[in-house]
């Protein structure tokens, strides 16, 4: 490969980069510019801002967190199979039931042991 | 213009391993200490396209699928392992895990 | 094309691990119906007699070759594998219901790891490519790392869990590295194309092969716990609830080595003289470093963990002689050794006075057994005997098949430092049962002691094929000569 092929990759990096430079700073120099102790709050909608961002946050995230990364890589074995599943025919078709068979029964274990409840 | 060949792609991975490596090695908190893990992995599989796209061989970018899905298990139950630490402990430092000796 | 691939399948050998498999989801399934806070023998009942469905189907259903294109082999090798460790995952799971009903793990999960861990090590051992390989270590690890961890209120089971895990996914990092690289240099992950291309090659490598086999082999002594790979082993083992320290200081240990010597014996057979070289040192450090750390400890169950690194030092000296006789004393000693292991380490739970099974695992509470609790005492006597290698146990001609086979393969040197390391080690087995038998009553450390029916089956069940195999060692040294056949 030659550097060549990669310009599309920089000129997407410039022209996203771009765009977010080029929005904050017109924003930055044309919007007109009046202070009031309601405008410099927090959340300028009026909700008060309660305690510090870097507090701790529930473990509901964490298990959500590590319940969607496991069934979202699942989905990975997924497209090769889809693409060439005319070819595995039958076959391919029931390797694929299984697979998501022994998932849902994960899904079903969690399910019942109260990892899916938000409350 | 200067060709991107395969060295070039060794030599990245290569660099990355060894941050990794670095990283797993002079960092002190769990979660850094498992993001470089996560590198060193990473740059396992770059390796591994990168062959794979050298040799036209399609295996590398199956064994790159299984890898990926096995790193995402070993977070899963790593993490289980660090909430129990943080429970019972209220640190992440691994400096200040020695109740087994050595 | 995909008819051929399809043809090639050949799902029906992988019969046993399916069933496996099978086991662990309806064990998932029966959990999920048992009402929570209820008992998990419902589970370990149902793990039990899948296994046991498990291992008939292995003896009985003939089935051999290479499946699911080549990925897996089964051969008497694996089949070997496949019933010694599937006996060794039921031992344990038959003590575990009243274990840990008494150190409060009382979850489902704990029967389920084993499962899962079992299937990990049955891919291990019948891999015939790095791809199916890594994929059973890990599955196998991953089960690891939780149950180590099963304990979760118990700090020291957190911390070993997180060592080992730590350790473990740096490891793997490094064994799909090497795999990468052994991929770049061969173009396939397959164990057959590996040997051809070394036959090409001969010892005259490019680096990245060699890079490639020396991560592999790294790997691989992490797995087994070879010095100076082996630092998380103690930690990981005492931070364990016993049971598991039992079945990860044999089973998972058999599974890595069936890996090992079908990667090295049959993939790397033709660099042999480049891999047996570091072996050489690595086994001398194993044996003597075990030993070291071993005679230092006044904990039954830390000084096991140590001695277990020991052993994994014999095996590789077996390994090393790269023949049909020393490959057959590994896979007899890794049989034995799995059995006095585990009898070993469930006396020592038996007598742990803790209740939260920390510490209390002191050699002096085994003061004057013999004359309190004279049964358990010479069930003890017996795998101490075992491991030391005294006649007339199994453990004395484990012990002399792997000597003599080094011997005989010319390293006369390393059968030596063998045989006086374990002339070492007698002196710590033998201070077990000199405590037991020769020391006072001292009624300041007697405790309770755990001693269930299920337990003391066990128990004997170990002791008598301890004995047994020590007795008429012909048949089963004859049947591990046929296993290793396989792979020539």
């Amino acid at each position: 490969m030659l550097p060549r092929d990669f310009i599309p990759v920089l000129i997407t990096f410039l022209v996203v980069g771009g765009f977010a430079w080029i929005t904050l700073l017109a924003t930055h120099l044309l919007g007109p510019k009046r202070y009031s102790p309601e405008k410099m709050d927090t959340y300028e909608c009026g909700v008060d801002y309660r305690d510090d961002a870097r507090s701790r946050f529930s473990i509901k995230f964490y298990l959500v967190g590590v319940l969607f990364v496991i069934f979202d890589l699942e989905v990975v074995f997924m497209y090769p199979w889809a693409v060439n599943f005319r070819e595995l025919g039958l076959f391919g078709f029931a390797s694929m039931g299984v697979f998501l068979v022994i998932l849902t029964i994960g899904l079903l274990y969690e399910w019942k042991k109260g990892a899916l409840e938000w409350e | 213009m200067m060709e991107i060949t395969l060295s070039h792609y060794l030599l990245l991975s290569a660099v990355i391993f060894t941050i990794g490596v670095v990283g797993v090695l002079t960092r002190r908190n769990i979660l850094i200490i498992m993001m470089s893990v996560e590198l060193m992995l990473n740059s396992a599989n770059l390796t591994l396209i990168a062959f794979s796209h050298y040799l036209q061989n399609i295996d590398g970018m199956i064994f790159v699928f299984f890898t990926m899905t096995v790193a995402a298990a070993e977070v899963g139950v790593g993490l289980a392992i660090v909430m129990t630490i943080f429970r019972n402990k209220e640190t992440l430092d691994v400096a200040n895990l020695n109740i087994l000796r050595n | 094309m995909f008819e051929q691939l399809i043809s090639d399948m050949h799902v029906s050998r992988m019969l046993p691990e399916i069933l496996v498999l099978v086991v662990a989801l309806a064990a998932i399934l029966v959990d999920i119906v048992t009402p929570a806070g209820r008992s998990t023998r419902p589970v370990q009942i149902t793990s039990i007699v899948g296994l046991l469905v498990v291992i008939a189907s292995t003896l009985f259903v003939h089935n051999n070759g290479p499946a699911f294109g080549g990925m897996v082999e089964i051969d008497s090798f694996t089949i070997f594998f496949r019933v010694v460790l599937t006996m060794l995952t039921i031992i344990i799971m038959a003590v575990s219901e009243n274990y840990i009903q008494l150190v409060k793990i009382r979850i489902a999960e704990y029967y389920l790891m084993l499962l899962f861990a079992l299937f990990g090590m049955m891919l291990m051992t019948m891999a015939n490519d790095l791809l199916i390989v890594f994929l059973g270590i890990e599955t196998m690890s991953v089960s690891l790392y939780a149950l180590v961890g099963m304990s979760r209120h118990r700090e020291s089971s957190n911390e070993g869990a997180l060592k080992y895990f730590l350790l473990g996914s740096f490891t793997t990092a490094f064994f799909v590295y090497g795999i990468a690289l052994l991929y770049g240099a061969v173009g396939s992950t397959n164990i057959l194309d590996i040997t051809v291309y070394f036959q090409r090659t001969g010892m005259n490598l490019p680096i990245i092969a060699w890079a490639g086999t020396l991560l592999v082999l790294v790997a691989f002594a992490f797995k087994t716990a070879l010095v100076p790979f082996h630092w998380w082993s103690p930690d990981a083992y005492e931070g364990a609830p016993t049971t598991i320290t039992a079945f990860m200081s044999t089973a998972p240990k058999a599974a890595a080595f069936a890996a090992f010597l079908r990667i090295f014996y049959v993939g790397f057979g033709e660099v042999s003289d480049g891999w047996t070289t570091a072996l050489w040192w690595i086994a001398v450090l194993t044996m003597t470093v075990g030993n070291l750390m071993a005679l230092r400890q006044d904990s039954i169950k830390r000084m096991l963990a140590f001695s277990s690194i020991t052993h994994a030092g014999y095996l590789v000296v077996a390994m090393l002689t790269y023949d049909v006789i020393g490959g057959a004393a590994m896979l007899f000693y890794l049989v034995i050794y799995g059995f006095m292991n585990i009898g070993a380490f469930l006396v020592a739970i038996a007598l742990n006075r803790n209740e939260d099974d920390d510490r209390g695992y002191d050699i002096n509470d085994y003061k004057g057994l013999a004359f309190r609790k004279p049964l358990i005492a010479f069930l003890m006597m017996i795998f101490m005997l075992a491991l030391a290698g005294i006649p007339p146990t199994a453990g004395f001609f484990g012990k002399y098949y792997i000597f003599s086979a080094a011997v005989k393969s010319g390293f006369i040197g390393l059968a030596v430092i063998g045989v006086l390391n374990s002339a070492v080690s007698v002196y710590y087995y033998l201070r077990v049962v000199v405590t037991m038998y020769l020391k006072e009553r001292d009624e300041k450390t007697e405790g309770r002691i755990f001693w269930k029916p299920d337990m003391a089956f066990a128990v004997i069940v170990c002791a008598v094929l301890v004995m047994y195999f020590g007795i008429a060692p012909d048949q089963l040294l004859k049947v591990a000569t046929a296993s290793i056949g396989a792979l020539w």
